[in-house]
């Protein structure tokens, strides 16, 4: 998959597009983990251009959920299409994993 | 568990069958001739799996040829059947039916299983005599090779499902007063999706225990968390209630659920047969009573298991039930979200559980309903579901469930898809 980063102040958004799934999730994912292991620890991932999330690509997300809020960081997401939205609500994922509306609001505290 | 996109991974999802015809079809196309088979050996008498061209019939008017090559090491290559010394005129001479070209040129390399057995032969048929250069014959080998790494592994995938599936209960629960039906369809051979029931005795009697439990991703790998995550808890609610099993669930599956970095969400009810729920919903969230007064929802704002808990994870949370009752007039629909998924919004999956009050439905006719619904329109996710209700206690109706049946009621409103794995080869 590709993925554009871009570095802002303080934080990185990365901006997969097409499917997020079983094969591109884990470039993602190894990205957003050299990220983190080089102290980048806030990380944006922007979903605007992704057409679908599956369960894989979902479970990539909260790993590195996990791995940025580990390292003292955290990870957020922007722009999620309504179905992610709704697989987030119903598993109440949401609850740890809150969705922005755009990437520009995710990184703004930051 | 899909992510509810309508859209699921286009990747991995060849079937064993289409990959056996697709080499089928190839070995066609590389040598040139109007047929080309496998045929492997069957109960009683060979059967074609896969043909291309005139394959099929070609393999039926070779039979003694497939024998034959069956029992050799490696390529078999006939020029001429009619010419040959075993199969011309004085030994084995071939029968073709009327209407069937047959078949002079044969050539074929024996498949294997796992355990190195013989299983069948991949063959190409001509009208017209010919041969095989060595280039030619190493292809027909290398093609045999690549059919014999299929075999085995999907030999084996087979029988992890077919496990998976003897995990699930079998026979319904002995308890007067609660009806209950579940069964799973898996998109492959073996899949995340499980359910379970259990009979215990508890304070207020003897209480039916029930479980649906999607682990996140799909195939073998999620199979084997959920026969875990399956294990565990029913040995926890065994001795403890619903709520405390879940709660040791959770804690003992932490560990693991954190380094293959899955999670699973569970919802687990103990159900009395007064109709009194007492419920525990991890991140599911697809538990809803149909009922004559309107379908309510029994779910909670829990996390599903697996959900990584650190030091600085606000989300640490201490598990809750939750309680309702079941009238004697309702219907209680668990569901995973393969089945959610074939629905467009939240109400018209409210509309369709609403429709399996039917007169005389049963909890495994509304299970079958809910299967074979999700199936026709074509998920690719793993579905399952568990329905339960109240029976008179004097006329409990044993109702038969697990993995195979097939018979559609009159609810299913699309084509249901008749095989338990939708693709297995069969």
């Amino acid at each position: 998959m590709e993925f554009q980063e871009l570095d802002r102040d303080g934080h990185v958004v990365l901006a997969p597009h097409g499917r997020l799934n079983l094969v591109s999730a884990p470039p993602l994912r190894a990205r957003i983990g050299d990220l983190i292991a080089d102290g980048r620890t806030r990380i944006v991932v922007d979903l605007g251009a992704v057409e679908s999330v599956d369960s894989s690509g979902l479970g990539a997300l909260i790993g590195c959920l996990k791995a940025a809020r580990e390292h003292g960081g955290d990870l957020r997401i922007a722009a999620a299409g309504e179905q992610v939205r709704a697989v987030l609500r119903l598993t109440n994922l949401d609850r740890i994993l809150a969705p922005y509306d755009s990437a520009e609001e995710a990184g703004r505290e930051w | 568990m899909n992510a509810r996109t309508g859209q699921v991974s286009d990747i991995g999802e060849e079937t064993t069958s289409d990959l056996y015809g697709r080499l089928v079809r190839l070995a066609r196309a590389v040598f040139a001739v109007p047929g080309a088979a496998l045929t492997v050996r069957g109960e009683r008498q060979p059967v074609t799996l896969v043909a291309s061209g005139v394959g099929r019939e070609s393999a039926a008017s070779t039979e003694p040829v497939w024998r034959y090559a069956l029992g050799t090491g490696g390529v078999v290559v006939i020029p001429d059947l009619g010419a040959s010394e075993m199969f011309g005129p004085g030994m084995f001479p071939l029968v073709t039916p009327a209407g069937v070209t047959p078949v002079r040129f044969y050539a074929g390399v024996p498949v294997h299983s796992s355990s190195g057995e013989t299983v069948g032969v991949l063959a190409v048929f001509d009208h017209a005599p010919r041969t095989l250069d060595s280039v030619q014959r190493q292809i027909l080998a290398d093609l045999g090779a690549v059919l014999d790494r299929e075999l085995s592994a999907s030999g084996e995938l087979a029988m992890a499902g077919e496990v998976q599936q003897l995990l699930l209960p079998r026979e319904p629960p002995d308890l007067p007063g609660l009806e209950v039906a579940g069964r799973v369809l898996q998109a492959r051979d073996a899949g995340g999706d499980f359910f379970d029931w259990s009979t215990v005795q508890g304070p207020h009697g003897t209480r039916l225990d029930v479980v649906l439990g999607d682990v996140m991703g799909k195939g073998m790998a999620a199979s084997l968390v959920a026969s875990e995550m399956r294990a565990v808890l029913r040995t926890h609610a065994r001795y403890v209630g619903v709520l405390e099993a879940v709660r040791r669930t959770a804690e003992t599956t932490a560990a693991d659920l954190a380094r293959l970095g899955r999670f699973v969400t569970l919802w687990s009810a103990s159900i009395e047969p007064t109709g009194r729920i007492e419920y525990v919903d991890a991140g599911h969230g697809l538990a809803v009573v149909a009922s004559p007064r309107g379908p309510r929802s029994l779910t909670q704002d829990q996390l599903p298991l697996g959900m990584p808990v650190a030091s600085t994870w606000a989300a640490a949370h201490d598990w809750a039930a939750a309680h309702d009752v079941l009238e004697a007039d309702e219907l209680l629909v668990v569901v995973s979200d393969g089945v959610f998924d074939v629905f467009g919004s939240i109400g018209q999956a409210y509309d369709a559980v609403q429709e399996l009050l039917a007169p005389g439905l049963t909890c495994a006719g509304a299970v079958d309903a809910i299967i074979a619904h999700a199936s026709g329109a074509g998920t690719s996710d793993d579905v399952a579901a568990v329905v339960v209700r109240r029976t008179p206690s004097d006329a409990v109706r044993r109702t038969p469930s697990g993995a195979e049946r097939r018979t559609p009621s009159d609810a299913v409103r699309r084509t249901p898809s008749g095989a338990e794995r939708r693709t297995r080869t069969d």
